[in-house]
């Protein structure tokens, strides 16, 4: 019996290291990172402009490495462009689209700690603080404008007109929404008055 | 009797005496207790005995390492090879050996100067010349040795990046596009081993223009360059931007290794011995396709 036990222990093991030793470089990525989008199609006329339509991503160059580990470890480094590469057209000489969205369709897994909880409140200070902070992200100014130069709402400008009379629905459907921006004591502010 | 087996008992306790002073090499470990030539010149900075006697000391720089068994030896300190280490373990080999008698003949380039096949170029590779217009199967074509090992004899398993991950049997996807592009494009080959894995000749293929009938699938490739001196690379605007890209990355990699790591990106201008362009990603598309 105990025997058995341990065949099928050993088997389980093996199976399950198979299945590791199975996963190749960009399936460990896409688990590592699943918040980016990258559409293969409409980079390959862009990168022929280049000048390496796969190649300048994922690298054949010659090498005189031959340990394997060390290959795999170069090959995952060499075929896996990061910010610095990507963010060469897209941020740095803006000749792609920089909407951070289009590639990170969740900001907030790219947006720094501070954003998490009530920032909107405290941004105007981080930005006289050091604005280039901000434009790291922000490249559009429009996206300050689109708020601070709004005239065709009161306040702010960040919900629409009549939105104090809906707002406690989403506040019980999505309380995290409004935590981006509003802490406690802003609801305290109306709903302590009235209690 | 007993005196027969006390006999053996001792032969065989000399013997395994012997066997113990003298040092365990690897298959494929250079002669050693030979005597070198008078004719080859070795480098002096290499203790070379008075009898010119090869022995461990005259290569290895690790003391005792004639005492120790294979297995401990620390190929990666730079005193197992003196002077080392070496970017390519035969670097320290021509120390001693005349690097321009051993340099290997291109065997791929299989014209002569009026475009007549060199014979004993093909021969390098099959066991007999093939006749040049005619489609053979993988199965006829009398290779020396298994197809995915072959290519092995010259280079290395490794020459370049990812092909250590392409030599893999493909996945179902790659599997069926890889289907889809041959049956619509039957004047490709992309050759899997005969259990279905990629290999060299996959993408590769051994033959520059005008050996094989340019009819033949087996003849269709992209050169753009000379047997001789492809792949051509040249500097790109990239290089300081995918350095930077790496940088972080490669510093990591090469704190845990212990050894500086080079990964430098060149664009390909040239390549020959293709059975598709790669540069402008033709090669790569035959099996990888993108749904966005």
């Amino acid at each position: 019996m105990r025997g058995i036990v341990l065949v099928i222990v050993m088997l389980w093991y093996a199976i399950g290291g198979a299945a590791e030793k199975e996963k190749r470089w960009w399936e460990k990525r896409e688990a590592r990172k699943p918040d980016i989008y990258f559409p293969h199609n409409v980079h390959m006329p862009v990168m022929k402009q280049e000048g390496d339509v796969c190649m300048l991503c994922h690298s054949f160059q010659k090498t005189t490495e031959t340990d394997p580990k060390v290959l795999e470890a170069l090959s995952a480094i060499a075929n896996e462009p990061l910010k610095a590469v990507c963010h060469d057209c897209h941020v740095v000489e803006r000749r792609a689209p920089w909407r951070c969205d289009l590639c990170h369709p969740d900001k907030t897994k790219i947006w720094p700690a501070d954003h998490d909880f009530d920032y909107v409140r405290h941004h105007g200070h981080a930005a006289r603080r050091n604005e280039k902070a901000c434009r790291e992200c922000h490249l559009d100014l429009s996206y300050c404008t689109d708020c601070h130069f709004r005239r065709d709402v009161s306040g702010i400008g960040y919900h629409p007109l009549g939105y104090i009379t809906l707002h406690g629905m989403e506040a019980r459907t999505m309380p995290s929404n409004c935590g981006r921006c509003h802490n406690n004591f802003y609801c305290d502010r109306c709903h302590a008055r009235r209690r | 009797m007993r005196r027969t087996f006390l006999l053996a008992c001792w032969f065989g306790l000399q013997a395994a005496a012997a066997a113990e002073e003298k040092p365990k090499v690897p298959p494929l470990h250079h002669l050693v207790e030979v005597t070198v030539p008078e004719t080859m010149k070795v480098d002096p900075a290499l203790p070379l005995p008075a009898d010119r006697k090869l022995v461990c000391r005259v290569c290895h720089g690790i003391e005792d390492i004639d005492k120790m068994e294979f297995d401990e030896v620390d190929k990666d300190d730079p005193k197992f090879l003196r002077g080392g280490p070496y970017r390519r373990l035969t670097d320290f080999c021509f120390r001693c050996h005349d690097r321009e008698r051993h340099r290997r003949p291109n065997v791929h380039a299989m014209l002569d100067d009026n475009g007549e096949i060199i014979e004993e170029n093909c021969r390098y590779c099959h066991r007999k010349v093939l006749k040049r217009d005619r489609r053979y199967r993988l199965d006829e074509i009398e290779l020396r040795a298994p197809v995915d090992k072959l290519c092995w004899g010259c280079h290395l398993k490794t020459p370049h990046l990812n092909a250590l991950v392409h030599q893999v049997k493909p996945s179902d996807k790659v599997k069926e596009q890889r289907k889809r592009f041959l049956a619509e494009h039957p004047e490709v080959l992309l050759p899997l081993t005969a259990d279905g894995r990629v290999t060299c000749i996959t993408c590769h293929t051994p033959h520059p223009p005008g050996v094989l009938d340019e009819k033949l699938p087996a003849a269709r490739q992209a050169a753009t360059a000379e047997v001789e001196e492809a792949p051509v690379y040249a500097d790109s605007p990239w290089a300081a931007t995918i350095a930077e890209d790496k940088r972080e990355r490669l510093a990591e990699l090469s704190r845990r290794l212990g050894r500086p790591l080079d990964y430098r990106y060149r664009q390909i201008q040239k390549e020959a011995l293709l059975r598709l362009p790669a540069k402008d990603g033709q090669l790569c598309r035959a099996c990888h396709v993108f749904d966005e």
